[in-house]
């Protein structure tokens, strides 16, 4: 019963997702790289940086970012916007990711489907949401107060989910669709993240594409994971696997993505490793839109 | 009546909801002690699995440890395993707010590691090393009032090493304007 009254404050959609540039394939930034990022400047179509990293920053972090700023595209994405906190908001750090955004004028700006705060606790990592519609109507608050201070489209990334809810009213598939039809977002797919909910917690990772709004997955992640003690861990420090390629395929071949990233924040190789894999993943992005004229 | 009904119905999930994420972010950020959890917070927990619980909590500490190594990479070559361990305990009696958390974990890591170092022969050096990465951290920080919560800390500690015992009892919460609020937790 409730749900179907929730339904009823659908958002109708834009339809200006498509409008939005191909930006190809890049990485997210990490300064380990920072010097041989330049010497492969040709390689790396955008960057995603941590919007955090950059708020009233040091003068060489304000160097760092012009410097960026002046030779790729830029993605800023947020750690702790923390959109499914029932306490709301923290003013102070709304109000630098939206000043950062509208600084950077970027083509998108994201952040994640998740709570960090709550009862006057950072809790520093990204903790998930039940699937839940007061979860959902706890997002719907908060992704209204940011988009009222920004322009810039908002999309949300999915994350892996080491807790699982008893009060569950959806399915993975149908509370991501949800969020994205009632708040007129894009999604942030991060395919590794997909993979792992799918395998940690059984259930079919093509069903949830499947429920996907055709024109909403804007942009993906991807990343090795590791298993240990009979789960999958989304480490971000080892080369992606072969199952995450396939499904990073299979996600590509579906939706008009307009841009990947590879996020590769530990045991960071070489970058001539990590150009590699984005090679790969612009094979793949290549050949979608060779099939799609 | 059937309105008033479902937006009641809404605020009492909504407050539901709100205790659980309440309940959640301390349980995470404090492990599983006893003096700690409140039996409020337990039952909002109520239904979790334990061993998910005990495995995000393991995951956040794991976090921590890894953005502190990054920080203090030197420090951390020098200690090696030790590292882990010692971070351990500083991390199951302090927690920082802020988008900056992980750049307070590492200054006062090294902080707390300086006052451990005086028995620590094996590795003489350490304490120079430590300052040389606090010196790069604070480059970062940038923040002059950041002074105002080192000197908290040092009477912290100075009241801590009077009088051990309250730490047992009392979540000791300090939040305070350095234009903007920040807080640090120490149980
Ligand atoms: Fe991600």
């Amino acid at each position: 019963m409730v749900a179907a009254a929730e339904d009823a404050v659908v958002v109708e959609a834009k339809g200006e997702w498509n409008k939005l540039p191909s930006l190809g394939v890049g990485l997210g930034y990490r300064s380990q790289f920072r010097h041989s990022l330049f010497s492969h400047q040709s390689s790396v179509d955008f960057l995603e940086i941590i919007a955090d990293h950059y708020f009233e920053s040091s003068p060489h972090r304000r160097t760092e970012l012009d410097l960026l700023h002046s030779n790729f595209p830029l993605i800023p994405h947020g750690l702790a916007l923390s959109l499914g906190s029932a306490d709301g908001l923290d003013d102070q750090y709304l109000k630098l990711y939206c000043e950062l955004v509208n600084r950077l004028k970027p083509a998108w700006c994201s952040d994640h489907i998740a709570f960090t705060r709550a009862g006057g606790i950072d809790i520093g990592h990204l903790t998930p949401l039940p699937k839940t519609n007061s979860s959902l109507t706890v997002l719907r608050e908060n992704i209204r107060r940011v988009k009222d201070m920004t322009d810039v489209p908002v999309i949300l990334e999915n994350i892996t989910e080491n807790i699982r809810f008893p009060e569950d009213e959806f399915s993975d598939a149908e509370f991501l669709g949800r969020v994205c039809d009632q708040n007129d977002i894009g999604l942030l797919l991060d395919v590794t993240n997909l993979f792992i909910n799918s395998v940690n917690h059984r259930f079919d990772p093509i069903k949830v594409l499947e429920r996907l709004p055709r024109d909403r997955v804007i942009q993906l992640h991807f990343v090795g994971g590791y298993f240990e003690d009979g789960k999958w861990v989304d480490g971000h420090g080892d080369a992606t696997q072969e199952e995450i390629w396939q499904l990073l395929d299979e996600v590509v071949s579906r939706f008009a993505v307009h841009g990947i990233i590879l996020e590769r924040d530990e045991l960071i190789p070489p970058i001539e490793e990590l150009l590699l894999e984005l090679n790969r993943a612009s094979e793949i992005l290549r050949k979608r839109s060779d099939s799609h004229g | 009546m059937g309105d008033f009904n479902r937006s009641s119905d809404m605020e009492s999930s909504r407050e539901a909801l709100r205790k659980r994420q309440e309940a959640l972010a301390l349980r995470l950020t404090t492990g599983n002690r006893s003096d700690v959890a409140s039996k409020n917070m337990n039952e909002s927990i109520a239904g979790l699995s334990r061993g998910e619980l005990e495995s995000a909590a393991e995951t956040l500490i794991r976090k921590r440890v890894s953005q502190t190594s990054s920080h203090l990479p030197m420090t951390r070559h020098l200690l090696g395993d030790e590292f882990l361990r010692e971070f351990r305990l500083f991390g199951a009696s302090h927690h920082f707010n802020g988008y900056r958390a992980h750049w307070f974990d590492a200054w006062f890591f090294a902080e707390y590691l300086k006052r451990q170092s005086g028995s620590n022969e094996r590795v003489p050096w350490l304490v120079d090393c430590l300052k040389l990465e606090q010196m790069q951290i604070g480059l970062e920080l940038y923040q002059p009032r950041f002074s105002m919560q080192r000197l908290k800390y040092q009477v912290h500690l100075w009241r801590y090493d009077r009088d051990p015992s309250p730490r047992k009892k009392a979540c000791l919460l300090w939040s305070w304007r350095i234009g903007r609020w920040r807080g640090i937790r120490m149980w």
